[in-house]
């Protein structure tokens, strides 16, 4: 026997006994979602940086890039702008103008402004966003019987992160949004015949970008339907999943459900990551298309 | 496998160091394997709490490489040999000598929850009906082996120390606001709770308790309680979330609160709330 002076771990920012790469997943979790988060403000504010939104793909009767005075050759929006309540020009807004009347003059817009708040507050109050972004941006605690930076403490008891029980809000809200991205998706078949930078009618087609918003819909259903909040309402909430019908115990249909969404939230961090990431490629690809980089494979019928 | 170096943390709450011990390892060894060796060849003395060595009883919760685990369900062979295996106690709770700690606490946590309270049998005999699916959800919750592993990894008690304070009689209460006088049942009594109160028999609401007493809003759901859990618990999807969202109905959600006062009108009967028990 031999007596080794190594100090039993004291509390402190990363002191701990454990020798694997345990500071590898909030790493990589720190760098992707900071990157994702980087990407969404590009996004909002692409008329600023770039000098218009490019959020479909516009071309003039000459067949080059035109966003001012092109019309949509595709039928994609990009989803960071979906639904897209405001535009002058194209057919996929709800109101024919470029911004709201009540907008400040001095404040720069893009019509992603009115919409994302939904979509993000959903991923930021999810269940699993929290634990990834307590560990990696909080590092509260950086990872598991990994001492932490701080010792003050709120948690989820305390304003301001008592916030987060309005988790099932941004639910209804992102329950809402699947149809919105659902239109997109089928609307993304129709592609507007244009002659002479004028359209003239639709057809039916597929690209490359249908697929990416076809794959993105489905994805997004499955992170969201997948969702804690979801899975207690439609049952979880429920201490009786089987009370008698006719003196006869059988399942009820708050218990089947319960059981498919039971069966989509124990993949909902895969679903988080794959939806989030796959969104952001697919506003990207669009965008990318939209401004000339990339051409978009496709056929029309 | 040949021998291995085991760095065995020696001490009681006065402080300790750490011992260096070799152990022959053998094929299927477990780490309590060598625990007892060395106890057996060379420190007759170190302490160190074991009973079934099956996993079942939840007696030899430890920290082998820094991370919580049964030493008797950690394999020699999961192990890297090329360096010393490091043994410690569980941190989060105070140590009574060597690799033993005093889990008292838990079981104080324990006495405040109501226990199992049925509604009238359902037949002249005395006896109740519940459907298989009610079993099979609340089945999970009673796997518990009360290892306390996940009450030590939570880093609301490991590192924050919300283990509340004890008031004029002796007993477990919870202090206001952000200090460590605030108590956190911890995962073990929220899984606890989640196995009473999802049962369909039972008649109290222990929704009050969870929210205001045992600070169910701590819980940041880092998942670090689900990763050790020895049984596979799923401790926070199935137990602790759910139990936070149904706080979510009780006391935030104004919708809830306008459906729930709808059925009051109409007469649609609540469970009641029983006052919280004694220690």
């Amino acid at each position: 026997m031999s007596t080794v002076a190594t100090p039993f771990p004291q509390p402190g920012f990363g002191a701990t006994s454990r020798r694997d790469a345990w500071w590898l997943e909030p790493l990589v979790t720190f760098v992707v979602f900071t990157g994702f988060v980087i990407y969404g403000n590009l996004a909002v504010f692409w008329p600023q940086i770039f000098g218009h939104p490019y959020f479909e793909i516009r071309q003039n009767a000459e067949g080059r890039i035109d966003w001012e005075h092109g019309e949509a050759v595709a039928p994609y929006l990009a989803p960071f702008y979906s639904p897209l309540i405001y535009d002058a020009h194209s057919h996929h807004a709800w109101v024919q103008a470029e911004k709201p009347s009540w907008w400040p003059g001095w404040m720069p817009f893009s019509s992603a402004m009115l919409i994302l708040i939904f979509p993000l507050g959903f991923r930021f109050t999810c269940y699993y966003y929290r634990k990834a972004y307590y560990r990696a941006f909080w590092a509260d605690p950086p990872a598991c019987a990994v001492g932490e930076p701080r010792t003050g403490f709120r948690g989820e008891n305390h304003w301001p992160l008592l916030i987060q029980n309005i988790h099932r809000y941004f639910l209804y809200a992102a329950i809402v949004f699947i149809f919105f991205l659902t239109w997109d998706a089928i609307s993304a078949f129709r592609w507007p015949v244009v002659e002479n930078g004028k359209r003239v009618g639709w057809t039916f087609g597929v690209g490359l970008g249908t697929l990416l918003l076809c794959v993105n819909v489905v994805l997004i259903s499955l992170y969201t339907f997948g969702c804690h909040s979801f899975r207690h309402l439609v049952g979880g909430r429920l201490n009786c999943f089987s009370c008698p019908v006719n003196g006869m115990y059988k399942p009820t249909t708050n218990y089947k459900v319960w059981t498919w969404v039971s069966r989509l939230n124990e993949h909902h961090q895969l679903w988080a990551w794959c939806s989030m990431l796959w969104i952001g490629f697919t506003d990207f690809y669009i965008r990318m298309c939209a401004m000339g980089v990339w051409s978009d494979p496709h056929v029309t019928f | 496998m040949g021998k291995v170096t085991f760095r065995i943390w020696r001490g009681d709450k006065s402080g300790g160091s750490f011992n260096d011990y070799q152990a022959e390892v053998s094929e299927g060894m477990v780490v309590l394997d060598a625990v007892h060796q060395i106890q057996a060849t060379q420190a007759p003395d170190l302490a160190c709490r074991w009973n079934c060595k099956a996993g079942k009883c939840g007696s030899c919760s430890a920290e082998v490489n820094g991370k919580p685990r049964l030493m008797c369900m950690t394999r020699m062979d999961t192990l890297p040999h090329d360096q010393p295996v490091l043994i410690q106690p569980m941190k989060a709770f105070p140590i009574i000598r060597d690799l033993v700690t005093d889990v008292s606490w838990n079981y104080r946590v324990n006495k405040k929850i109501p226990p199992f309270k049925p509604r009238p049998p359902d037949a002249p005999d005395g006896t109740w009906r519940m459907g298989q699916e009610e079993v099979d959800r609340i089945q999970e919750f009673r796997k518990c082996i009360e290892c306390f592993l996940c009450q030590n990894v939570c880093h609301v008690l490991r590192d924050h120390r919300r283990f509340g304070q004890t008031d004029t009689d002796g007993n477990l209460t919870s202090g206001k606001g952000p200090s460590e006088a605030e108590l956190f049942g911890g995962p073990r009594f929220m899984i606890r709770v989640a196995s009473l109160e999802m049962h369909p028999l039972d008649t109290v609401n222990r929704l009050p308790l969870l929210q205001k007493e045992l600070n169910i809003g701590l819980c940041n759901i880092t998942k670090c309680c689900t990763e050790v859990c020895p049984e596979h618990i799923h401790i926070t999807d199935n137990g602790i979330i759910p139990l936070k969202e149904r706080v979510v109905d009780e006391f935030y959600d104004p919708l809830m609160w306008a459906a729930r006062k709808v059925g009051e009108a109409l007469g649609i009967r609540r469970r009641k709330s029983l006052p919280i028990v004694k220690p």
